[in-house]
């Protein structure tokens, strides 16, 4: 089912030039992903502190966490929908397995999203939130956050080879997902009656346990892990499978 | 060796061009979400055999490039099968997949991942590779400022490094200057006498003459003839000139 996987020297050669394409001719190269979020953060920041008031120690720390840890999901499904077409001219001239092509677009993009945490590790160690060894699973949160994004893109990128258009839908969704998960605003402004329907959101429970982790130096609930886990083997799952019907008709289509 | 067996494909063409979801559902609401046909290729039959070079012939439009699509397993047949012995590499229209924010080097490295070739074994035949193409002034620069000529000079060293079984070659020769179709064609005829199978599509009929022992040609996606290429070549040139 997932024997492209064994092709891994052509997928770490894909998602290395991945890489270098992506900060070739950049001045600042990873910086950009740095600036865009805490920029963002200092807006929020601004308003939401301001407007709303909330009784939230180390708002900024708990912001910055949240806009951190969603931007894999933004950037990383807005680049990954167009890892097919973008590559055409691989798809149309080598009959390698596509999904390839996906899986390392979204690992170029796992990479450079872990470096944007550890470097926001650093920032928050530096303002003196005490980081402690639960820090050790920000690794295993971010694995099981890639498998989610990559079943996601695997969708994408496959509904992307028929209708182009798909970029301006997601954007939406995604504003959506982002003011649907706890990033900006405490959890606890939200509605008893409404959490349990809220706490389905697979991203609400990550950027929680990011939190616990990077923040609390809590291990992750157990429950929300699994949550999270099993959420996330069933989207790549059903990405795998939606992928697979489309595929045959890439090259003629693209 | 390599054989195809009743082979076809179809094409959707959509009537209105749609590309759109939103006009796709507009159309779906309105029940005009039509498709017309496309026979690509009916019932292609055909048999290469080992160490040879077969040529595929026939008018503008008439599958031959679909057909090396499904030769290379780019393309899917709707129906038939095809049975390929050996590691198959193609040379589709001029490209073998290169990409133009790229420097030739990369793509040189890139494409020897994608073919599946180990990183060592790459570098040892870099040398080679740009030796043949002529183009090692220009391995720093991005393919995109390459000519079409270069590109092809590149696509054609390139794939031909990777040792294939069988080599499907796609018009290579069309774009290139006289000097190098030559080289070329020399390189074919070497390639072949150490045992790999080749597969030539071409609108130069006298290289197909001169180069292959046995063709096909296709017209309106079916085989009107495979055998002996002198014989196939004249059927596709009384052809041509009734039409």
């Amino acid at each position: 089912m997932f024997s492209y996987l064994k092709q891994l020297d052509l997928i770490r050669t894909l998602t290395a030039f991945e890489i270098k394409l992506r900060y070739r001719g950049s001045l600042l190269g990873i910086g950009w992903s740095l600036i865009s979020p805490l920029l963002l953060a200092l807006v929020l920041y601004v308003v939401f502190k301001n407007a709303f008031r909330f009784e939230t120690d180390n708002f900024a720390f708990y912001l910055l966490i949240g806009i951190f840890v969603f931007r894999f999901l933004s950037v990383g499904t807005s680049v990954g929908m167009r890892s097919l077409i973008d590559k055409a001219h691989i798809v149309t001239k080598t009959p390698i397995p596509r999904e390839i092509l996906t899986i390392s677009t979204t690992l170029s993009y796992f990479i450079s999203s872990f470096v944007e945490l550890l470097i926001l590790v650093l920032i928050l160690a530096f303002f003196g939130v005490g980081i402690g060894s639960a820090i050790l699973l920000l690794p295993v949160c971010h694995i099981v956050y890639f498998i989610f994004v990559y079943g996601i893109n695997l969708f994408l990128s496959a509904f992307m080879v028929y209708y182009r258009d798909l970029t301006q839908i997601w954007d939406v969704i995604l504003n959506v997902l982002f003011f649907a998960s706890p990033i900006a605003y405490p959890i606890s402004i939200i509605p008893a009656n409404i959490i349990p329907i809220y706490m389905l959101n697979p991203i609400t429970r990550l950027i929680v346990m990011y939190r616990n982790v990077m923040l609390y130096n809590r291990l992750p609930n157990a429950i929300d892990f699994c949550y999270v886990f099993i959420f996330s083997c069933l989207v790549l799952i059903a990405g795998h499978l939606f992928f697979q019907k489309l595929q045959s008709r890439f090259a003629e289509v693209i | 060796m390599l054989v195809g067996k009743n082979v076809s494909k179809k094409f959707r063409i959509p009537i209105e061009r749609r590309t759109t979801l939103f006009e796709e559902v507009v159309a779906f609401m309105k029940g005009s979400r039509r498709y017309e046909k496309l026979q690509a290729l009916r019932n292609v039959s055909f048999e290469v055999k080992t160490g040879e070079i077969f040529g595929i012939i026939g008018p503008n439009g008439s599958g031959k490039t679909t057909l090396l699509g499904i030769i290379a397993n780019i393309i899917y047949p709707d129906e038939g099968e095809l049975i390929v012995e050996g590691r198959i590499t193609p040379i589709l229209a001029l490209g073998v997949g290169f990409n133009p924010e790229l420097t030739a080097k990369e793509n040189v490295y890139l494409y020897g991942a994608l073919v599946g070739m180990k990183k060592g074994e790459i570098k040892a035949k870099y040398e080679g590779i740009f030796k043949f193409a002529e183009l090692r002034r220009f391995e720093a620069m991005k393919l995109k400022n390459f000519s079409s000529g270069m590109n092809a000079r590149l696509a054609f060293s390139t794939a031909i490094a990777t040792e294939p079984d069988i080599l499907l070659v796609d018009e290579v020769l069309a774009v290139g200057d006289i000097a190098f179709q030559i080289k070329c064609m020399d390189e074919i005829k070497k390639l072949n006498e150490n045992g790999t199978t080749i597969i030539f599509v071409s609108h130069n009929i006298e290289a197909v003459r001169s180069l292959c022992e046995r063709a096909m040609f296709l017209n309106n996606g079916e085989a009107v003839e495979v055998g002996d290429v002198a014989e196939v070549v004249n059927t596709y040139l009384d052809f041509s000139s009734k039409r």
